[in-house]
């Protein structure tokens, strides 16, 4: 039962992923681009608790976080960037 | 989506909603270091995802590129 419900739930994230793929192959503007880069960040930490609920190991959970502060910092820059042309 | 503040909109539902409840389900695994982790990832989550969507509407504000709204395809 339990890997019944973490094998739907991890189907559905990575269709989930694919569309996030497709709709960052579809933007038109620098602003979508990085919106779409952290949805895809934040849909790869869902992934990566997924994937360590399904191997019962909690390392996973580490990946998730650095991948959470990588993401963030990121879109920090990037979002700076393109506001002010310089990250600071 | 008629502009960036409506796609931000999602976003924030699919990292705040999203992500934080599939982390909240790490309770049913009842292993004490997975738990640990995944409430240390939900503090993370909270902390940073305002800042970053303010930073990305603030940067769309600054442009003025949101006001715009993309022609249909």
């Amino acid at each position: 039962m339990r890997a019944i419900i973490i094998g739907v739930a991890l189907t559905w994230m990575t269709l989930l992923l694919i569309g996030g793929g497709l709709m960052l192959l579809r933007s038109r503007d620098m602003l979508q681009r990085i919106i779409v880069s952290d949805l895809l960040a934040s849909i790869v930490i869902a992934l990566l608790a997924l994937l360590s609920y399904w191997r019962n190991t909690s390392y996973y959970l580490d990946a998730a976080l650095a991948l959470a502060l990588l993401s963030f910092v990121s879109t920090l820059a990037a979002a700076r960037y393109y506001a002010d042309g310089s990250p600071f | 989506m008629p502009d960036v503040y409506s796609q931000l909109h999602a976003a924030g539902m699919a990292s705040g909603l999203g992500a934080i409840t599939i982390l909240l389900s790490s309770i049913a695994t009842r292993d004490p270091a997975t738990i640990t982790d995944a409430v240390l990832v939900i503090a993370f989550l909270l902390l940073t995802a305002p800042i970053s969507g303010h930073a990305i509407a603030w940067a769309a504000y600054r442009r003025r590129a949101a006001h715009t709204t993309p022609p249909a395809e």
